[in-house]
């Protein structure tokens, strides 16, 4: 911890932390001029919302958690300190909207969310009330990612909501949020304690001594394969695809398919982020000629007790994920064996993800370039959380929208998170524009989706079967 | 049992748990609080539990019923 002095006052300040460091070294090193360091998302229902009671809650919700008043500034060495200002002076200005369409609206505040998020010395983030057409109304953020992450977000929108219940109904005052830097502290103690040494042992042991994984595409005009015509050897895959630009596609799963994979996890024991994982690796293994050696960034939001849960900031990393399962193997088996790797990951998963790279390397050729990997995409898995003791009215007519900034550090990241109506899944893809993938994200899809049924409606069907269901038809491919 | 709750608790702010807390239907404990709570409770009360087992036992009092059969 070091003491600055800040506005005539000294206050606590800490370096950023490895996340933290991460997410500002890929903004730079692939956001060339393109924004990927801002979250926008907006919550809306249909209720008659007291705007002037939200406008406290706001505030309220803004006092109780550190990292929506964090700031940054360079030091002498141009070294980021962060610390967290007492007081917020954040505006909460009210957007009347009540005259557009939903396209409109969605179209405008998709704007306001791809403008620049501030970094040094001033209010990091933006929060509006919106004031929707049809009696709906809400709120709109636009977040400073490097102080914010998607589940931070979801802890402060919960804590809002629960405040404004307690003012207008009655319903209890939510528990306090915690501090942000003791967390943050402990993550920077983390480095070069024996916990790193442990979990750079563990990387080492199952990255650097094992064989060497093989690059599976979720684009159908595979780049590895291409690249093999001149390299017969090649296992990795250069993806440099020159720009950031991202687009992004949702799927919606329906509410009653959504239910069965649920139920399918709850009756056999399974974990729901490892059946999630089953099915987008079932899809890479179909998009691969039905390759058994699949490997996939796995996306983890490090928040296991209450402190790191509800004390703000970014504590995501990256993750390689590799399973090779054969045809032979029944559904819920291999669900199984995903949970055992992921547990595994999770036991250590403070290590930085370059540090990972590092270790991964060694078992890569000499040649190898810094865009070659083994991994074309990303995944993460955002479980529900329920906003406890809203009005059935409310609660029946929550929509949430995630409003992408138009650029990806990750050629595809795909998420899975549940919607606020229904809980039903929502599939994110946000993907590079470059190269085009055409069709291949729409079949990419439906390929995770027919795995998933499968599996629920019968968990002990054979791999190789689903990839006989999943298999890509002429049409899919041309 | 009292040791198994104490270290759950550090992952919920439910406020009653006992033994017929379902550990993931009533805490809504996610696949990162299972594997953060097998390691406190390898470290914490020397028993290795595998992820398999952590779903097969729904409630808390299963899941100590299991800890002491291993102890």
């Amino acid at each position: 911890m070091e003491k600055i002095l800040q506005d005539g006052r000294t206050v606590n300040a800490l370096p950023l932390t490895i996340p933290q460091q991460f997410m500002l070294g890929c903004s730079m090193q692939y956001g060339q001029g393109a924004l990927i360091n801002n979250i926008g998302c907006g919550y809306y229902f249909k209720n008659d919302m007291d705007f002037e009671v939200m406008k406290q809650s706001v505030m309220e919700a803004v006092e109780r958690c550190d990292t929506m008043r964090l700031r940054f500034i360079p030091d002498e060495q141009f070294k980021v300190l962060q610390y967290v200002e007492e007081k917020s002076t954040m505006e909460i200005e009210t957007l009347d909207l009540s005259d557009l369409s939903e396209e409109e609206v969605h179209a405008k505040l998709m704007e306001i969310a791809h403008g620049p998020v501030p970094m040094f010395g001033c209010e990091l983030h933006m929060i509006k009330l919106v004031k929707l057409a049809g009696g709906y109304n809400g709120i709109f953020f636009k977040l400073q990612h490097l102080a914010m992450d998607a589940y931070s977000v979801k802890v402060f929108l919960k804590d809002i909501m629960e405040i404004y219940l307690s003012k207008t109904q009655g319903k209890p005052y939510p528990k306090p949020m915690r501090p942000y830097f003791p967390e943050a502290a402990k993550e920077l103690a983390y480095i070069n304690s024996p916990k790193h040494e442990a979990d750079r042992k563990y990387w080492f042991d199952s990255l650097a001594t094992t064989t060497e994984p093989i690059f599976t595409d979720y684009l159908l005009d595979n780049r590895l394969k291409k690249q093999q015509e001149k390299f017969p050897e090649r296992r990795y895959c250069d993806i440099h695809s020159g720009t950031p630009e991202a687009g992004l596609k949702i799927f919606q799963m329906s509410s009653e398919e959504t239910q069965k994979i649920m139920n399918m996890c709850k009756e056999r024991g399974l974990s729901v982020c490892a059946a999630l994982s089953m099915g987008v690796r079932t899809a890479l293994s179909v998009f691969n000629d039905n390759e058994q050696d699949v490997s996939f960034k796995m996306i983890v939001n490090r928040r296991g007790s209450i402190g790191e849960k509800k004390s703000g900031g970014i504590r995501i990393n990256f993750f390689p994920m590799r399973s090779i399962i054969s045809p032979d193997t029944d559904f819920a088996s291999a669900v199984e064996e995903i949970e055992q790797i992921q547990s595994g990951i999770y036991s250590h998963c403070s290590l930085s993800f370059m540090e990972m790279l590092a270790l991964r390397h060694k078992s890569m050729p000499e040649t190898a370039l810094p865009d070659s990997t083994y991994d074309s995409m990303g995944f993460s898995y955002q479980p529900l959380m329920v906003i406890p003791n809203v009005d059935e009215e409310t609660e029946k007519t929550a929509k949430s929208f995630w409003y992408n900034n138009g650029a990806s550090m990750i050629p595809l990241y795909v998420t899975v998170r549940h919607r606020a109506d229904d809980a039903g899944f929502e599939f994110v893809f946000e993907y590079r524009k470059t190269p085009d993938p055409k069709n291949s994200i729409e079949v990419f899809y439906e390929k995770i989706r027919t795995a998933l049924l499968a599996g629920s409606e019968n968990p002990d069907i054979k791999v190789g079967e689903i990839l006989e269901k999943a298999k890509i038809t002429p049409e899919e491919r041309a | 049992m009292q040791e198994l709750i104490k270290i759950i608790e550090n992952y919920t702010e439910d406020d009653v748990i006992n033994a017929d807390t379902n550990l993931m239907t009533d805490l809504g404990l996610s696949s990162f609080d299972a594997a953060c709570i097998i390691d406190e409770v390898e470290s914490e009360m020397g028993v290795s539990v595998s992820v398999k087992d952590f779903y097969k036992y729904k409630t808390v009092g299963e899941l100590a019923d299991y800890i002491a059969s291993q102890k």
